[in-house]
């Protein structure tokens, strides 16, 4: 079984935020429930920005809180919530160092509530005419529109990356085998700054990329060992490293 | 000034009629009480129907501020019970009788605040109506609490300790329901017949009785100590920058021992006055609590001292921008009046004219739990609104449905209490006229003693232990 995991180049990310809207797309998520976010931050003169998906982590603390066992790992490494059995505590949210789960039941982060203009019926929070059809929602996985009172995270596109054959190192979208498995923002990237792929095979580009580059986790002192590696240049940095440095 | 805890010439009869006298006919004021409470109550009945079916935003809990004022207030009202075990359990082992005229009380409170502190968790829930899945039962949905999780330890913490505390606050009253029993008419005395469990006083009951109490008393301490660890856990136990400390748990487990003994000041006052028990709950005793609070304030202020201190030092860069944000930034103002009500104020129960001086011990006891209750909402607070990421920094003001709850919640917590000492006698009679007793006793000893001193022919022979 592959262990999946994500590089994000920082050196040739734009700030597009292609990503954020391939996956809002992909899934119907609600305005400002970013699972892709691209943040934006100054540093003395400079803006810059940051990809942030979910960390996937290896030791992830939102699994250790939850009290129902809702958010859990799945055997390819990829952290998702089970929707069924979440009970809305929003614990896993507060542990959760990297601030990537969404609850949303919350108050609207984008006037106005979209949730009005296409309300639930019950069963989901809402339904916009363009989600994806019921008969591909996963609800163990957390794929779908959620129901009312649960936490929602990124999952790595876990409908998709489910169903890559075995053994394949990357999924690329230029490559036509693993195109239809490759998570969306990965897909959408214009500059091609995003890499995923199984970080247990030695010939995975990711592997490749995290040793040549080599790559840095976010907040690696905390010990969530992120499946999400960082790659930085000269002009850009991974904001909280230096501190991580001097701190931990 | 009187100087004696209690009245050592009262009769027992006195004590079976002043305290059953208290059980009868409410007066206008009560009634009045019970209608505020009832009010406060309704605001909250309508604000939570209201989140129910509109969905927790109209509480204004956005990301990151997720837990707001309910997990606050939750970790204030597990606090308040802790008092109750301080008196009628701490002080039983160490033969302070001096409590036993206010433990009883005290101990309705922790099993009252337990009941109250025990909503909020499941107000705060995305689907409260699956609450009971964090507790251990085999379905066929193949649900199992995650042992790992602080949360789950919290459920099992509160329940075991609301059994337990409602099983000693019974247990305690059973000679007292007796005498209930035996002046009761109507549904009254079928209700305190089948509570007293038939006691009659005998010696058997008496000892099996001693033994039980002092069994659940040793029972509680740990319990009660580990209860508020766990909801320290809670914090503690997370990553996150200014919870990840590790006096925590004392630190809560003395702040819920201050703001407990602070509202027990409240209510000694409270029934004192409307329940006239002058007798019983008297000014030295009173002393005494105020005493007890102070020592107890003190050492919150210590743990709350190298708490910043430790983080200050500790250079860990993030927790320290939280401290710097309570002292100088949004927070500041909740913060310092925190450190006001809860650090300063207190002083004022060092000086005995203050101490006697009633009025102005019930404002400063609910100054105190003002206090109190900021210290937990500053625990919560700063930290999730200030978490490891510039980005997901957020202060974000409580809405009035979150306000509404927790202003309810004290009516609830009223009305339970109300219900309690018309129904239940609020002074236990058989330990006062203990005290009464051993305390009279000890007074002819003393006189005995003196006599034959001033006689020259050295001590009397005793049978005192």
């Amino acid at each position: 079984m592959a262990k999946w995991g994500m590089v994000i180049d920082l050196e040739k990310c734009t700030g597009c935020q292609a990503c954020s809207s391939a996956c809002q797309m992909e899934n119907t998520r609600m305005p400002g429930e970013n699972w892709q976010d691209v943040l934006f931050y100054d540093e003395g003169k400079d803006l810059k920005w940051f990809p942030r998906p979910c960390m996937h982590c290896e030791e992830p603390s939102c699994v250790t809180v939850c009290p129902t066992r809702a958010t859990y790992k799945n055997d390819d490494g990829t952290v998702t919530v089970d929707w069924n059995r979440c009970i809305g505590c929003k614990y896993c949210m507060i542990a959760c160092p990297y601030g990537v789960r969404f609850y949303m039941d919350s108050k609207p982060l984008v006037e106005p509530d979209v949730r009005t203009e296409f309300p639930g019926d019950g069963k989901h929070t809402w339904k916009p005419p363009y989600r994806q059809p019921e008969s591909q929602e996963d609800w163990t996985h957390g794929v779908g529109i959620q129901p009312a009172g649960v936490v929602s995270k990124c999952t790595f596109c876990y409908h998709r990356i489910s169903q890559a054959p075995d053994g394949v190192a990357d999924l690329d979208e230029d490559n036509p085998a693993t195109k239809e498995y490759t998570p969306a923002c990965v897909r959408t990237c214009p500059p091609k700054a995003r890499y995923f792929g199984d970080l247990d095979n030695p010939d995975s580009k990711v592997n490749q990329l995290i040793a040549e580059k080599s790559g840095t986790r976010l907040l690696d002192h905390l010990g969530n060992k992120p499946q999400v590696y960082y790659l930085a240049g000269e002009s850009t940095s991974i904001p909280g490293a230096r501190a991580s440095k001097r701190g931990g | 000034m009187q100087t004696k805890d209690i009245n050592e010439e009262i009769k027992w009869a006195q004590i079976n009629k002043d305290v059953l006298r208290s059980m009868e006919n409410p007066r206008k004021a009560y009634w009045v009480a019970v209608g505020m409470c009832l009010a406060m109550l309704a605001c909250a009945v309508v604000a939570e129907i209201y989140q129910y079916r509109t969905g927790m935003g109209v509480a204004d809990l956005n990301w990151p501020n997720m837990w707001g004022l309910y997990i606050a207030t939750f970790i204030f009202w597990i606090g308040m019970s802790h008092s109750g075990t301080l008196l009628s359990a701490i002080l039983h082992i160490i033969h302070a009788d001096w409590r036993k005229p206010i433990y009883r009380f005290a101990e309705a409170m922790t099993t009252f605040s337990l009941m109250t502190a025990g909503l909020f968790p499941v107000i705060h829930l995305g689907r409260m109506w699956n609450m009971y899945w964090v507790l251990p039962y085999v379905s066929d949905r193949g649900i199992w609490p995650n042992f790992r999780s602080p949360l789950v330890w919290d459920a099992f913490a509160i329940f075991t300790y609301l059994t337990s505390s409602a099983l000693f606050l019974f247990i305690g009253m059973i000679p007292d329901l007796a005498i209930c029993r035996d002046n009761a008419r109507g549904w009254r005395k079928k209700l305190y017949t089948v509570l007293s469990l038939g006691w009659a006083g005998t010696d058997r009951q008496w000892r099996h009785f001693r033994k039980t109490y002092l069994l659940m008393a040793c029972f509680l301490i740990p319990l009660a100590v580990s209860v508020h660890s766990i909801v320290s856990s809670d914090f503690a136990m997370s990553i996150m920058p200014g919870w990840h400390v590790t006096t925590f748990p004392p630190y809560f487990v003395a702040g819920a021992l201050y703001s407990g003994c602070a509202a027990i000041i409240t209510l000694f006052i409270i029934l004192r006055y409307f329940f006239r028990f002058e007798e019983y709950m008297t000014i030295p005793i009173m002393e005494k609590t105020c005493k007890l609070t102070f020592a107890i304030a003190m050492v919150w202020t210590y743990l709350n001292l190298i708490e910043f201190a430790s983080t200050w030092y500790g250079h860990d860069l993030v927790a320290k921008e939280v401290l710097v944000d309570k002292f100088v930034g949004h927070w500041a103002p909740y913060f310092w009046a925190m450190l006001f009500f809860g650090s300063v104020l207190p002083f004022t129960l060092a000086f005995e004219k203050l101490r006697r001086h009633l009025p102005t011990m019930f404002v400063v006891s609910l100054f105190l739990n003002v206090g109190m209750w900021l210290e937990r909402w500053m625990i919560v607070g700063p930290t999730l609104s200030m978490a490891y990421q510039p980005f997901a920094w957020n202060f974000e003001y409580p809405s009035m449905v979150q306000w509404a709850i927790v202003f309810g919640s004290f009516g609830w917590f009223g009305l339970l209490f109300l219900v309690f000492v018309k129904i239940f006698p609020s002074v236990s009679m058989y330990e006062v006229k203990e005290m009464v007793y051993h305390r009279r006793r000890a007074h002819v000893e003393d006189q005995a003693v003196a006599f034959h001193r001033r006689a020259g022919d050295g001590q009397p022979v005793t049978d005192t232990p």
